[in-house]
């Protein structure tokens, strides 16, 4: 049987050569590839390589060294070497900088205070959490790695802010019960309760379908929304926001500091929207059939017009804190997960909630 | 200045120097990705070396034999085999592109002349069969010499096809693909010491298999928790015990190593040893958890030890002690204060692969800048050796490098900041018997020896 044999044969025998005949077709007897994408390649695409473009963002945005891209910082020459990941183009540009500059000043400087520090790490876990969730296929390990430093640190501030309670209160988003048309209340789920709760609650935060400047704060009590409201003021991060409609958060027993600061209260109503799903969860649905669950939960905000608020769901939360509505709006957006114009690139064919609400609406000529 | 002894057949703990052998690969700054070597492994006699790439081939090496003429030069690495393992897929039910990047290489015994290797990727593993053909028959009765059928009635005489030699012809057949076991992505594939079992590891599962079946394979380990929002673990590599058909181990991302005895249940959730070493409280950061996971667990070839990589570190533990390991050495320590830098550019998550010599006197490890590093169990003593084009002149003596950490940089040192992190020396290997080390350095192979004094 001399059916295609293989390869490359030996090859010269005196020089130390480089790679003979790379990327010749093994050959033998007839390849079976019973995998559910396994002749993939051959059969379904007849023989085409899958094209290029569409592995483009598959690979998480950290790997190897796009994240570095012009930055400063001694670490960051390496992104004028070849780009090893083929991932997301952030827009961030600036805010990596910063944060490149940042994390450098956080190993060189010891003068750096504690809470600053942690706050640094926080929020550079969070933002990688982020762009892992605009990935198809976010990296399990780094995800959970992150995810565990994440709740250490929030742990950490739970933990401080229960020694001091400091109440003051800082409006990032509002309650839930002022937007129009969701009963919190009667999209509650069920959460785990006792230790996990906290950790579900992290990571409903950070869930594919989750709010993301929230995500900055998460919190499961008022308490630590409080120390970390107390460390961003500190840090000036902070921007003035229109006090909410809603109340003080219940078990509040000190007004806030400062009236013109909106109070955050992320009840667990809110974290139910996302149906109780986190960064983890999302690697359940993409083990199973999601399509259907998508449409589940899209279903229960088809009425709400969302078209008005056409806010970057790139936006770093640090930056700019956004009104209230535009926050809850991004959560809505986030739904169908990776449909803004941002991350046109993934060919996830999922329906964008704003986009075909905005369609309608020049349709209606409203 | 003495290099560190890899006893090989005996002769450790004299000094020796490393040299340069070989190196394969372009030289071209602009590197394909395809390129990059995803994973090295000699097979079980050394005369093989395989390495793994990002496009899916494997290219096998062998060794030569020794020349009586050029007695200095030991055999040289020549390309033996080269052929595509894996070709990237698409899942059509998850919209997921799988990768075609070869995580691992496995050799088989050889049992014949035949030889035998697993390759992976995050999906599928495959058994290859690489065979030579030298010979080939001539004289068929039915056809002619081109492979025309002969008319019959043209057939007069018969005859015994003779075989004649022919040009060497390698030939690469996969023999059987085990497929569709694994949710998460594959990391780790190892042969079991009964030669008809391994062990595939992905995230969050570990599947045996038998080597002749390919639609059935065992669940055995099952991290999974049943609310995906508690999982705050995962396993991250796995190996047979190379003795004890029944032993495995597998390390996770929270710096923990289990045991586990096949023989106590089917499923092997619950470790017969559980190895953690108890945290330092001085020199705990935000980043501890991240540089505790550990990235590759090898066992000794005596079967009595074990060795885990993490982020700054290789440990060594005796199998018979879990609450700490009985050897520390730091890769490097100068990247501690650091750590928030590698963090951001993900260089935090690298995951370095470790190796033992033939005699387990020595391991083994990469760094950044293109160095990787030796320590001599015995002696104590440890190495930095860089992998470069520089120091590629034929049988020419590594020189040790050095890092300097701060204050006044000496000569010939390179100081902290000016590494080149995108240079990471992920796999190396070491020959079973001999002290031959294979370091992939990007696309690069290259091949060190040790010099005979």
């Amino acid at each position: 049987m001399g059916a295609g044999p293989a390869a490359g044969g030996r090859g010269a025998r005196s020089s130390p050569s480089p790679w003979a005949g790379r990327g010749v077709a093994c050959g033998g007897e007839e390849l079976r590839w019973p995998g559910p994408g396994g002749g993939g390649s051959r059969l379904l695409l007849e023989g085409v390589r899958v094209p290029a473009p569409l592995r483009e963002p598959a690979r998480p945005a950290g790997e190897g060294r796009a994240a570095c891209e012009g930055a400063g910082g001694p670490l960051a020459r390496s992104s004028s070497r070849f780009m090893l990941g083929r991932g997301l183009k952030r827009k961030l540009s600036d805010y990596e900088e910063n944060m490149a500059g940042l994390s450098s000043a956080f190993d060189s400087s010891r003068n750096l205070p504690y809470p600053l520090k942690r706050q640094l790490v926080l929020n550079m876990c969070l933002t990688k959490l982020q762009t892992y969730k605009m990935l198809v296929e976010p990296n399990l390990h780094r995800s959970v790695l992150i995810a565990n430093t994440v709740r250490q640190i929030q742990e950490e501030m739970r933990q401080e802010s229960s020694q001091q309670p400091i109440n003051v209160c800082n409006g990032i988003a509002p309650n839930p019960p002022s937007y129009p048309g969701i009963d919190s209340s009667g999209i509650s789920l069920h959460l785990p309760s006792g230790s996990s709760q906290q950790e579900s609650n992290c990571c409903n935060s950070w869930s594919a379908e989750g709010p993301i400047e929230n995500s900055l704060l998460m919190v499961s009590d008022d308490d630590m929304s409080s120390a970390i409201s107390s460390i961003l003021k500190d840090l000036d991060f902070m921007e003035d926001i229109s006090p909410p409609t809603s109340l003080v958060p219940a078990g509040d027993d000190e007004p806030p500091k400062s009236p013109e600061n909106t109070c955050l209260k992320l009840e667990d109503d809110r974290q139910d929207l996302k149906g109780a799903e986190c960064v983890f969860g999302s690697f359940e649905i993409s083990n199973s059939t999601s399509y259907l669950k998508d449409l589940a939960i899209d279903d229960i905000f088809e009425d709400i017009d969302t078209s008005m608020y056409d806010s970057d769901f790139c936006s770093p939360p640090l930056m700019a804190p956004r009104p209230p509505s535009a926050a809850t709006e991004e959560t809505l957006k986030t739904f169908p997960s990776c449909n803004s114009s941002s991350t046109n690139n993934i060919p996830i064919c999922r329906t964008d909630l704003s986009e075909l609400d905005h369609i309608m609406e020049i349709l209606v000529g409203s | 200045m003495a290099g560190v002894a890899g006893g090989g057949g005996g002769g450790g703990g004299n000094d020796f120097q490393w040299c340069f052998s070989q190196v394969k690969g372009a030289i071209d700054e602009d590197v394909a990705e395809a390129d990059i070597i995803s994973t090295v492994e000699f097979n079980y006699s050394g005369d093989l070396l395989a390495t793994g790439d990002k496009g899916g081939r494997v290219v096998i090496f062998q060794r030569e034999q020794e020349n009586k003429s050029r007695p200095h030069s030991r055999g040289e690495y020549n390309v033996y085999s080269t052929f595509q393992s894996h070709e990237p897929e698409f899942d059509y039910l998850k919209s997921l592109e799988i990768e075609e990047k070869i995580n691992k290489i496995r050799w088989l015994p050889q049992q014949n002349a035949a030889h035998f290797l697993l390759s992976t990727n995050d999906k599928t593993i495959k058994l290859w069969k690489i065979s030579e053909r030298d010979k080939r028959a001539e004289g068929y009765n039915l056809k002619d010499e081109d492979g025309r059928l002969r008319d019959p009635f043209r057939i007069t005489a018969l005859r015994v096809p003779i075989l004649k030699p022919m040009d060497l012809m390698v030939e690469a057949s996969p023999r059987r693909i085990f497929a569709n076991a694994h949710t998460y992505h594959i990391n780790s594939i190892s042969v079991n010491s009964d030669h008809e079992t391994y062990l595939s590891a992905d995230d969050l599962r570990i599947n045996l298999w038998h080597l002749e079946i390919t639609d059935r394979s065992f669940n055995i380990v099952d991290i999974k928790p049943a609310n995906m929002e508690e999982l705050t673990e995962v396993i991250t590599a796995s190996e047979f015990h190379p003795h004890h058909c029944n032993v495995f181990v597998y390390s996770s991302s929270k710096g923990t190593i289990r045991l586990c005895d096949m023989r106590s249940s089917a499923l092997c959730d619950r470790h017969s040893k559980f190895f953690e070493e108890p945290e330092d409280p001085s020199s705990r950061s935000f980043f501890s958890e991240i540089i505790s996971s550990i990235s590759d667990v090898k066992f000794s070839h005596s079967g009595r030890y074990m060795m885990t990589r993490d982020y700054l570190s290789v440990k060594v533990w005796d199998l018979n002690m879990e609450n700490r390991p009985v050897e520390t050495y730091q890769v490097h320590e100068y990247l501690r204060s650091k750590l928030c830098s590698l963090y951001e550019n993900d260089c935090i998550f690298d995951k370095f692969e470790c190796c033992w010599n033939g005699s387990d006197s020595a391991i083994m490890t990469g760094s950044y800048n293109n160095f990787f590093r030796m320590f001599d169990r015995n002696t104590r003593r440890d190495i930095t050796l860089e992998a470069s084009r520089e120091s590629s002149k034929p049988r020419a003596i590594l020189k040790p490098r050095k890092v300097c950490t701060g204050g006044k940089r000496k000569k010939d040192e390179i100081s902290v900041d000016s590494l080149d992190f995108n240079k990471k020396i992920l796999h190396t290997a070491w020959h079973p018997t001999e002290n031959i080390i294979a370091v992939a350095a990007t696309n690069n192979l290259y091949i060190f020896q040790d010099k005979i004094n």
